[in-house]
């Protein structure tokens, strides 16, 4: 009897300290320190691409002040400049806020903050226009998704997250793609006028420097070409297996920004976040199986 | 596709409506993205929502879901003088005629882009999107009818069936501002 007794309290000392060595590798239990991490980078993305946008925000909204401009189109609440001015406020407060929190309660709270401010955004008079809210809020409908999903085995969801995050990019590649399928892009003219001809960036002053107006104009053709089809690669994301995928989709959209426009970050830094999901290495199982045949 | 069997055999067994929600909005994105190569409709829908032309304000807040970087062969011309006739005189001081990325209608919506273009005054603003044998022609007026205040008013729309290869036959591409995100 006392034999047996003793067993049972042995198994349960060793399992008390399994339990006290688990909660000192993960504080949040159920794998939360991975999805932690995922859902914090993509804030992270999201926080970035917002505050690149600062300046250009802070110049339209002294200009708005200044000259507003009436279209009946827009319902006064969408044409109003505190309404867009708050609701960047509340964009910007509700990322960084989500980026600091845990609990789960507060973390979709914040991430629902977010995704209706840049919502409204991307439906106002005066930022409608600013790809970079469109992103982001792709991005942050995924960032509110996977705080719901907190409590979640990170075994079952990290591969749903690293999915659903190739289908948004996806998405977003795919209506730039099919905008593209029209003659003044397969020619290059579009480009040709926007970029080639007068853009001052380093990619297209040296095209400028070291071709003759005949291939400048050709260049400006394959280029153009070459933009449609990666376009449509990179909308296949979702087929692809999911690390060439994360790694196909930061590099053509690091090459957008870096080739195009500096500025551009703001928009592709939050796809950028979104893609680093797949690139994700789970931690805490891989320190908890050291730590136990240690 | 395996990881998309995946995504959904899992969402099923973890009751994950959002997350099947979330892909659901994305397919019916996809599809309203993709349906502008087939349907004349979805197309003239797409070229409206660019020129802020779209039948209702839900609707294009609606479609606003659907990115649209870079699409579309869009140009605008300005000018402060305003015809009644629509006509620019392209040597008239103000007049500016130039490639625009997406979302032409920016150029008079957009704080800054408005400044530089408008230079605080009235003026005619046309907007020109083309998508493949489609092109959708809009004409405002912006007048100044308070001092600190303009105002946007519709004063022509038009679609015209387009020969393909006639994207910018013509025109000058003057001066080029502004950001392009």
């Amino acid at each position: 009897m006392n034999d047996r007794s003793k067993t049972s309290s042995d198994q349960m000392l060793a399992e008390a300290k399994v339990d006290s060595a688990r909660n000192e590798l993960m504080p949040v239990m159920g794998g939360r320190r991975d999805t932690l991490s995922l859902l914090k980078v993509v804030l992270v993305g999201i926080l970035i691409s917002l505050t690149l946008k600062i300046f250009a925000f802070i110049l339209f909204d002294r200009a708005n002040e200044a000259l507003p401009i009436v279209d009946s189109f827009f319902p006064a609440f969408f044409r109003s400049q505190a309404v867009a001015r708050v609701a960047y406020l509340l964009a910007c407060s509700g990322c960084l806020l989500a980026i600091f929190v845990t609990q789960k309660k507060h973390l979709v709270c914040a991430t629902l903050l977010l995704v209706v401010n840049l919502a409204i955004l991307t439906i106002h008079q005066s930022a409608f226009n600013d790809v970079t809210f469109m992103c982001c809020s792709w991005a942050a409908l995924w960032c509110v998704w996977v705080a719901t999903r907190l409590n979640e085995p990170f075994e079952s969801l990290f591969p749903r997250a690293v999915w659903l995050s190739h289908v948004i990019l996806s998405l977003i590649f795919l209506g730039g793609a099919v905008g593209k399928v029209t003659h003044g892009y397969w020619s290059g003219q579009v480009l040709f006028d926007i970029y080639f001809e007068q853009r001052d960036f380093w990619f297209y002053n040296l095209f400028r420097a070291s071709l003759s107006p005949e291939q400048l104009r050709e260049a400006a053709t394959w280029h153009s070409r070459m933009v449609i089809i990666s376009e449509f690669v990179c909308s296949f994301l979702w087929l692809m297996p999911a690390k060439i995928a994360s790694s196909v989709a930061v590099v053509v959209l690091c090459g957008i920004a870096l080739t195009n426009n500096f500025l551009l970050f703001s928009v592709v830094t939050c796809l950028i976040g979104l893609a680093i999901v797949g690139l994700h290495q789970p931690k805490s199982s891989e320190q908890e199986r050291r730590a136990f045949s240690d | 596709m395996n990881r998309g069997w995946d995504f959904l055999i899992q969402c099923f067994g973890q009751r994950d409506l959002l997350g099947l929600a979330v892909f659901a909005l994305s397919v019916i994105v996809a599809v309203a993205a993709i349906s502008i190569l087939f349907s004349q409709a979805m197309k003239e829908a797409a070229l409206k929502r660019f020129h802020l032309a779209s039948d209702t304000y839900p609707q294009w807040a609606v479609h606003q879901a659907v990115p649209a970087m870079y699409n579309f062969e869009n140009r605008i011309k300005f000018s402060n003088v305003i015809d009644k006739s629509g006509n620019y005189d392209s040597d008239e001081e103000s007049y500016i005629s130039a490639a625009v990325n997406h979302f032409p209608a920016r150029f008079i919506t957009f704080g800054d882009q408005r400044h530089v273009f408008t230079k605080g005054r009235a003026g005619m603003f046309e907007m020109e999107s083309v998508f493949g044998d489609t092109a959708l022609i809009s004409r405002w007026e912006i007048t100044r009818d308070q001092p600190n205040q303009l105002t946007v008013n519709r004063v022509h729309q038009r679609f015209e069936h387009r020969d393909r290869g006639t994207y910018g036959k013509g025109q000058h591409n003057l001066e080029r501002r502004g950001r392009d995100e």
